[in-house]
């Protein structure tokens, strides 16, 4: 287990996606020149801060295991498309959330307000849709992942303080993440071969997110205790939930410190067990990329970097 | 294409059936365990319902899964098995008849 930090710029040169990720960097660089001077700021400001980008390197990998070849216009496009859409979900979230706090810096709603979080995010729908227009097949599957989103938000706000187990949260995790990794694969790969292994890609990415924030760490942003106050589920919390007398601590709905703080030892407790869940989930992702890429090496090392994010 | 199909269908279908007894024979005995435990077991029974809950949705998952993969892979060895060989779409399009002049 390694505890050196390592940059996001060093995790995609190792993915060899510098270029690819230059490239979209410049894209988002001229489409912030270009939008409307009323909302310029909050777009500007809601792509500042430290973006991981492991959905466009999904993107990227994927189109590389199918191609052999760098990404090509048409796919920085189609990341162009995604990261709109992935940080339009943040705006969103946030403002759900009532969160002060994304990528190191204040939330656009913060900064902002809530109205103009609210119109930046609808901002960013339109023009993801408008970079693809042509290209039907983009907008087909751009807008499954929009309808899964808006379902999958609605779906773990319901299942708030339920008592529930790890194949729910898999659920979860594979309608909320899960499906943007699932739709950049599919995007990527201009087909449906890697539909599973994107799936597949983004639970584990969740679940490393939840371990990650529950070791109190930084690497993924956000914390632990936000989720454990709002009784959403989590890995460590699906495990610990097991246990009659945490499931009810679980399911009341208060602020009592006490409550709080031991749903939070019992989470960390169950953090070895969830580590092992995620090893299962990356074999199976591994197993995923080794039978249905052309050159499965991009998406293995995609897997290794993901699924290091719980650790740091 | 009627061989070709028949015996890669046999042979997912083996597959398919192969990968969902591995997970089975993999999977059970501590399945069977955790029921007992969730049964009979003097403390901790609604950490092992719970925990047996988890792991026999996970085992109908991960079979479905396996399947789904395995028939995949049939349709992708389907696909290169039956492929026109290179040479003949390499040759240049004929015209079938000449037209008179």
């Amino acid at each position: 287990m390694s505890n050196t930090p390592i940059s996001s710029d060093d995790v995609i040169a190792q993915l060899g996606a510098a270029g690819d990720i230059q490239l979209l960097r410049q894209r988002l660089a001229t489409w912030l020149e270009s939008v409307d001077d009323e909302l310029r700021e909050p777009l500007a400001w809601a792509f500042a801060g430290t973006p991981k980008h492991f959905r466009p390197l999904t993107l990227f990998a994927c189109h590389r295991a199918v191609n052999g070849t760098s990404a090509a216009a048409e796919a920085v496009e189609l990341a162009f498309a995604v990261e709109l859409m992935h940080n339009m979900s943040l705006i969103v979230d946030d403002v759900l959330d009532g969160s002060d706090e994304r990528r190191g810096i204040a939330t656009i709603q913060l900064k902002f307000g809530r109205l103009t979080a609210l119109m930046a995010s609808g901002y960013l729908v339109a023009d993801a849709f408008e970079a693809f227009a042509e290209d039907s097949f983009a907008v087909h599957h751009l807008s499954e992942l929009l309808r899964r989103l808006g379902a999958a938000e609605c779906l773990q706000w319901r299942l708030r303080r339920q008592p529930l187990g790890v194949e729910d949260w898999r659920r979860i995790a594979g309608e909320d993440t899960g499906s943007m990794f699932e739709i950049c694969a599919v995007l990527g790969a201009r087909s449906e071969r890697l539909r599973q292994y994107g799936h597949l890609l983004g639970v584990l990415y969740h679940g490393c997110d939840d371990v990650g924030d529950q070791r109190g760490l930084e690497a993924l942003g956000g914390g632990g205790e936000e989720d454990i106050r709002d009784g959403i589920l989590t890995l460590p919390a699906a495990l610990a939930i097991r246990d009659p007398q945490i499931r009810e601590l679980f399911t009341t709905q208060d602020d009592d410190p006490q409550r709080l703080t031991i749903l939070a030892d019992a989470c960390r407790a169950q953090l070895d067990d969830a580590e092992m869940t995620l090893d299962r989930i990356a074999d199976s992702a591994r197993t995923e990329a080794e039978q249905f890429a052309e050159d499965p090496q991009p998406l293995l090392a995609l897997v290794d970097h993901v699924r290091q994010l719980s650790r740091r | 294409m009627l061989v070709t199909g028949s015996v890669l269908s046999a042979a997912t279908a083996f597959r398919v059936g192969a990968s969902c007894l591995e997970l089975l024979v993999k999977r059970t005995p501590p399945l069977v365990r955790l029921a007992v435990l969730a049964s009979v077991g003097p403390a901790d029974t609604g950490k092992a319902e719970a925990a047996f809950r988890d792991d026999l949705l996970a085992l109908v998952r991960d079979s479905t899964e396996a399947s789904w993969r395995e028939l995949r892979r049939g349709a992708d060895d389907l696909a290169v098995f039956t492929r026109p060989d290179e040479e003949q779409t390499e040759q240049p399009p004929r015209r079938p008849y000449r037209v008179k002049p």
